[in-house]
């Protein structure tokens, strides 16, 4: 209860643009929750609402139980740590991580006892005497996690906190925040646009586009059972193929049509695609559902190779179906060329399907 | 061919000429020249050598020792009130609607000379003897309040410098707030907000956050306007002329120079200003090529 945080019917606007419409979220205590989107989503607006730098238009903010729509940010119980790090350049590091508890007067032994503990936390503790200036960016980071851990907050809140690093202190820095939240347990409510961040920290992560949360789920629902076709596009790397089936039924069966060819779907979906025979959907698979064929024939997708990358620890192909063109991850060591007719296997189980004029994802119960 | 030591020299030569000609040599000649006695002619058969007699006036004649306290008082109170509002209003105009309008009517003054502002306050300034009309704003203000017409510019010894000294913040102050506008809009707002999130009240935000990181600004602005204060003049010249003990260094210096045609003691005089302004204006210099290496 402490630390949930619930957002109900929260609106912001910028001048003619809304940044946030009308949210709900709930958000569980000792969560590790990830707002996810393209940049001008609506995310840090969301993040800072909650932060109550930005004040709502409309609709309630909870933190712990508590209505803090009209507290200032200090009167929350939250800490912030900022994209750009925030630290003061003209304090030293124990004066930065110390700054919001001097700011409640704490006696100052405790303040040097808090800062100390919370500068082990984060290895940071040799560097107490130094300045900003003499830091570098992943030391800084830690500083500004640490002046944020120090408050003890009932909730965490991270505004793209990595995207300043250089690739490979982000991943290592990705795996600290990881064992961090493992370790103190706080609500953290953390916004980023980098979809493998929120894959790997991500208790929950809310999609989010145009100002709404478009899906929230556990990282693997949201890979693999995409809401709609923007999410299928937005997660993964590559992001989900599509391409356009039509619904096709006989007597005896119902299938999917990718031009001539036809396509077995699970049992469960044929009562209920038999409704919709002759409509035409969008397919959706992503690229390592797909197997490789060298031939082309005994009930295979006829494809064309046009590029074959390399990546170490697969073989990502490049390749044309009718007019669409898909991505396909095979084992590194297979031989194809560009040019070179395939044939391709969906994985029947991993097929999603999605309308084709608003592009959520077609389920059956 | 060696070219690579004379070749630097060629390139600095010509500017190290001008101001050898037009700075060094003024320089050296004022300093010499302070040593002689009152004439017109920089040299000649009636000046005559008077050891340190010129010096012995600027540091001990009462005229002089008046011009050099009026010159402190101007530079302490100019300087901490050009700086104070300066910084006050590009913080707090930041939070107001209308910033710019607002902060284009304060910067006007900075466009208005010297004399055109000092005229404009000798109006609001003007004095009447009790019983007459007052056409000074601030006399026609206090008498419509009931009270008895002030003579802003002859009360000494603190009403009339504060007049004059009041005239220069009117017209500085507008520069002063521009420049720390723009640093203050180079201070990430996310430092700002950070403190605020850890429990930082606004005036705290400003004294622990904003104070500090406009610090070096402040020291260059603040330098800049004691070197402006100290060759103050013009406003001195046009609304009181010097008297009623509102004697400053400049002022002097020009009367000695064009009134009494006394070259040695304006010479004197000079130097004395060149002397008080040098340490700022190396200070500033210093700042100006460290400022890169302090962010």
């Amino acid at each position: 209860m402490a630390g949930e945080i619930e957002l109900k019917g929260i609106r912001k606007t910028f001048g003619k643009v809304e940044a946030v419409k009308d949210l709900d979220l709930l958000v569980q205590e000792a969560e590790f929750l990830v707002l996810l989107g393209p940049s001008g989503c609506g995310k840090t607006t969301t993040l800072r609402c909650i932060a109550g730098l930005e004040r709502v238009d409309r609709g309630k903010v909870f933190i712990g139980g508590r209505d803090v729509t009209e507290l200032p940010p200090a009167k929350r119980g939250i800490a912030m740590v900022f994209q750009s790090y925030a630290v003061f350049p003209h304090m030293t590091v124990e004066k930065n991580i110390g700054f919001g508890l001097r700011m409640r007067h704490l006696p100052k032994e405790e303040i040097k006892k808090a800062v100390r503990e919370v500068a082990e936390l984060l290895q940071i503790d040799e560097l107490l005497d130094r300045y900003p200036s003499q830091l570098s960016g992943g030391q800084r980071q830690r500083v500004a996690v640490a002046r944020a851990l120090v408050m003890r907050p009932e909730v965490l809140l991270m505004d793209e906190p990595l995207s300043n690093l250089d690739a490979l202190l982000r991943l290592q820095m990705r795996a600290e925040l990881k064992r961090l939240h493992r370790e103190i347990g706080t609500t953290t409510v953390y916004v980023t646009h980098d979809q493998i961040e929120a894959l790997s920290l991500g208790d929950r992560i809310a999609v989010m586009r145009e100002g709404e949360i478009v899906q929230l789920d556990t990282p693997n629902e949201v890979y693999d059972k995409p809401a709609n076709v923007f999410v299928g596009g937005f997660i993964g790397t590559p992001p989900m193929n599509f391409l356009k089936a039509k619904v096709l039924a006989d007597d005896k069966d119902v299938f999917l049509a990718i031009g001539d060819f036809r396509l077995e779907v699970p049992d469960v979906w044929k009562a209920h695609l038999r409704e919709m025979t002759d409509k035409t959907v969008i397919l959706g698979i992503r690229a390592e559902n797909i197997e490789v064929h060298p031939e082309t024939n005994g009930g295979r997708l006829p494809a064309n190779v046009i590029v074959a990358e390399p990546l170490g620890s697969q073989q990502l192909l490049t390749v044309q179906v009718g007019d669409d063109v898909l991505k396909v991850a095979t084992k590194p060591d297979l031989s194809v060329q560009p040019g070179q007719a395939i044939g391709l296997a969906l994985v029947k189980d991993k097929i999603r399907i999605f309308d084709v004029q608003t592009g959520a994802a077609i389920t059956f119960p | 061919m060696r070219t690579g030591r004379w070749q630097p020299w060629l390139f600095v030569g010509p500017a190290l000429i001008i101001i050898a000609f037009f700075l060094v040599y003024p320089t050296v000649m004022t300093i010499v020249r302070s040593f002689f006695g009152r004439g017109q002619e920089l040299f000649g058969p009636n000046v005559q050598f008077v050891g340190l007699a010129n010096w012995k006036y600027v540091f001990t004649s009462p005229t002089m020792l008046l011009a050099l306290r009026n010159n402190a008082f101007w530079v302490v109170m100019f300087t901490f009130f050009t700086v104070t509002f300066g910084v006050l209003l590009a913080v707090l105009l930041d939070r107001v609607r209308y910033e710019r309008i607002i902060k284009s009517i304060v910067f006007v003054p900075a466009a208005i000379s010297y004399v055109g502002a000092s005229i404009i306050w000798k109006f609001v300034y003007a004095y009447r003897a009790e019983g007459l009309p007052q056409i000074g704003l601030l006399n026609a203000i206090v008498v419509a309040l009931g009270g008895k017409p002030v003579g802003w510019l002859i009360e000494r010894p603190w009403i009339n410098n504060i007049c004059l000294i009041v005239v220069g913040i009117w017209i500085w102050t507008g520069f002063c707030m521009v420049i720390f506008s723009a640093a203050y809009k180079n201070i990430p707002r996310a430092l700002l907000e950070a403190a605020r999130i850890d429990g930082a009240t606004e005036w705290q935000v400003f004294r622990k956050v904003t104070l500090p990181l406009l610090g070096p600004t402040i020291a260059v602005v603040a330098t800049t306007m004691v070197v402006q204060v100290l060759k103050v003049f013009d406003i001195v010249f046009v609304m009181t002329n010097g008297a009623y003990g509102t004697e400053v260094i400049a002022n002097r210096m020009y009367k000695e120079m064009f009134n009494f045609f006394n070259y040695g003691r304006a010479s004197a005089i000079a130097v004395v200003l060149l002397f008080l302004i040098v340490p700022f204006m190396v200070s500033n210099l210093r700042r100006f090529t460290q400022q890169g290496v302090t962010r």
